[in-house]
């Protein structure tokens, strides 16, 4: 779910999710609304974002420029811009999830053990990238308790994962009770092992809807490592050409 | 007592060089039998102590050329979790610590290498394999590498071209104009993927090079893994006589300082290691086999003394001394050894040498195990592992007479007349 998360604020809206949800959702607050307006918040019909990906580890620490392009909850298309990663996309939709490298002559589907590669040699991996970015159809969730969380009040939702398709079977998410965006989300494995941590902070406005504009990323399987997402420049319901996220784009 | 008198004086001009040879000749059947045992023991050890020492020669040429050099540098981490490929733990600035290697007097040649993981997908099968980078021009003179190719030429320096072993290249069904792409893991542990055209197919003395492996300009190959001018090891082949370890060493303080270690190839491949192993046991194996073939000189030499009791009695009536009577036996045992010697010799390095020429492909034996062992080894016959084999074959026949010559000087020469 980390990159679910990232990309979330730059994701497609399920237009008919957003005006009925939130009134009943305030004065009741149940699991199942909070998930649904947290699922609203990150999602957008369409989304172009210019963001800098910084990555400290045992080398120090990188940048990696990218231009991210979303539409709905499935699909979407990176771009790396930095002079190292030059050229290499990555195409994601609901299904598969694919590479493109300027040095390789094919598109590479990525699979298998291979999933869990990490992007760009950062704390997120591809695995996390994959499925819907709508949890409310993965996940079945469970309101905790509301705690302030790096100073944002917050619901704190358990998320059990209904299918085995999903990179973390159980989830733990801070909802901010005002703008449903998420604050921190901690994925475990099947053993309840804590794998991955994202805090979301720098909240500000693109066209009219408050989004994360900072993510930190922590692979709780390595140490020293830690990946920080800064989104630059965010532009929500622009013109995408939906050709953009076919296969038969990606190598052009 | 005059029995007695006798044997402590001995029989004057007794020649037993002449009566031990009369002795093998009495029953040729017998000596026929000692010898042939000395023979095959001869013959065995002969071809076993050449086989064993091409091995090693072989092994060595392989562990020096494409593994370890005669000293080798690289970063100590690296080599603590090489499995897992870390590929940010090698030698930093490569082509600097190549020329400072290269100035040292006691270096003949040095190269720069980067070896790395890949994967290339044909349809749901992932085949693993390594990817070498080289630095073609200086291992030409480090390796020989035009040699090795069966077909096509080395990869252009800067280009997306693949040199790629022979197994590996018929089990993909490529050849020299094809292409394939393969997936890495960058040093800073991001996947890449390249497609390459293959302009070469090469065949390597170690079949783990052949079966697995690819090989490419060590300047593209530091590109697409973002090396940053790094390179994983330098390899160096000193000039003749220099000893490796003690240039190891002494490398070692102007190493440390760029957090490497220089190490010599003795020390740092296992395959050597293994190799002295191997050569241990099979020297274990060559005295239990000396001592097999001794078993069947004790009998007929036991079977002689049972059947000439009644003559070694004259003998020492005659005034023959224990002493004599040992030496008798011991001279005609050494003898039909080296009867048995020459033979033994003579057969053993005969199919030596011919193996030597033709050279015994283990290749089906080597599948798979990423070492650094020939496929063919041609069994080296020099003048020292001929002479040790015969002179451990005739010192064993000699010493199992002994023991029967010794039974033989205790008979009463009374009991053995009255026999």
């Amino acid at each position: 779910m980390g990159f679910r998360d990232m990309t979330a604020i730059m994701l497609a809206t399920l237009a008919a999710l957003s005006p009925a949800m939130p009134a009943a959702a305030q004065e009741a607050p149940t699991a199942d609304g909070i998930l649904a307006r947290l699922d609203a918040a990150q999602t957008y019909s369409t989304l172009r974002s210019e963001a800098t990906m910084s990555i400290t580890d045992s080398l120090g620490t990188r940048r990696t420029d990218f231009i991210n392009q979303a539409r709905g909850a499935d699909d979407t298309l990176i771009e790396f811009t930095s002079a190292a990663e030059k050229g290499q996309k990555i195409l994601k939709n609901s299904k598969e999830l694919y590479l493109y490298f300027p040095d390789a002559e094919e598109v590479m589907r990525l699979q298998g053990a291979a999933l869990r590669q990490s992007m760009a040699g950062s704390d997120i991996s591809y695995e996390d990238m994959t499925g819907t970015r709508t949890r409310r159809l993965n996940y079945t969730p469970r309101l905790e308790r509301k705690e302030v969380i790096d100073g944002r009040t917050a619901w704190l939702l358990v998320l059990d994962a209904k299918t085995k398709n999903v990179a973390y079977p159980k989830q733990e998410v801070w909802v901010d009770a005002a703008t449903f965006l998420p604050v921190m989300v901690r994925s475990y494995a099947l053993s309840g092992k804590l794998l991955k941590e994202l805090r979301f902070s720098d909240v500000r406005m693109a066209g009219g809807r408050p989004f994360n504009g900072r993510i930190t990323v922590r692979d709780m399987m390595k140490t020293g490592t830690k990946t920080e997402l800064l989104f630059r420049k965010v532009e929500v319901d622009v013109p995408i050409d939906p050709k953009i996220f076919t296969l038969e784009n990606l190598s052009w | 007592m005059r029995e007695r008198s006798r044997r402590a004086h001995g029989i004057p001009g007794i020649r037993l060089g002449a009566i031990a040879w009369r002795n093998v000749l009495r029953n040729k059947r017998r000596s026929l039998l000692s010898a042939s045992a000395i023979a095959v023991v001869a013959a065995a050890l002969s071809f076993g102590f050449a086989f064993f020492g091409g091995m090693k020669k072989e092994l060595a040429y392989n562990v020096q050329t494409f593994t370890s050099g005669h000293v080798k540098i690289a970063n100590p981490a690296w080599e603590k979790s090489r499995m897992l490929n870390p590929l940010h733990l090698g030698v930093a600035d490569g082509e600097a610590v190549v020329r400072w290697v290269e100035a040292k007097p006691e270096t003949a040649v040095a190269v720069p290498r980067i070896s790395f993981e890949a994967w290339i997908q044909r349809g749901d099968r992932r085949r693993m394999v390594r990817g070498i980078g080289l630095d073609f021009t200086r291992e030409k003179a480090y390796s020989d590498y035009p040699s090795l190719l069966v077909r096509g030429r080395e990869p252009a320096s800067g280009a997306r071209e693949v040199v790629v072993g022979e197994r590996l290249a018929a089990d993909l069904g490529l050849d020299v104009g094809g292409k394939f792409t393969f997936t890495t893991i960058t040093r800073d542990r991001s996947l890449y993927g390249v497609t390459v055209a293959v302009v070469g197919i090469a065949r390597y003395p170690v079949p783990a090079l052949s079966v697995g492996t690819f090989a490419a300009s060590i300047v593209k190959v530091q590109e697409w893994l973002r090396m940053d001018g790094s390179v994983i090891e330098v390899l160096a082949k000193l000039r003749d006589g220099r000893d490796a370890n003690l240039t190891a060493a002494g490398w070692n303080d102007a190493m440390a300082t760029r957090g490497l270690e220089a190490a010599s190839w003795e020390k740092s491949d296992i395959s050597y290691a293994l190799m002295q192993f191997v050569t241990a046991i099979y020297n274990s194996m060559a005295v239990m086999l000396a001592l097999l073939g001794s078993t069947v000189v004790v009998n007929t030499t036991m079977m002689v003394i049972f059947e000439r009791r009644g003559e070694i009695g004259a003998l020492g009536a005659m005034g023959m001394r224990g002493g004599e009577l040992v030496a008798m036996f011991f001279v005609e045992s050494v003898i039909i050894a080296i009867g048995g010697v020459a033979a033994g010799s003579a057969v053993g390095s005969g199919v030596t040498l011919c193996l030597a020429k033709t050279g015994i492909n283990l290749g089906g034996l080597m599948n798979g195990i990423e070492l650094d062992f020939p496929s063919i080894v041609r069994p080296a016959p020099t003048l020292a592992t001929t002479a040790s084999a015969a002179g451990l074959a005739v010192a064993v026949a000699g010493i199992a007479s002994l023991l029967p010559a010794w039974m033989a000087a205790r008979v009463r020469p009374v009991d053995a007349l009255r026999e």
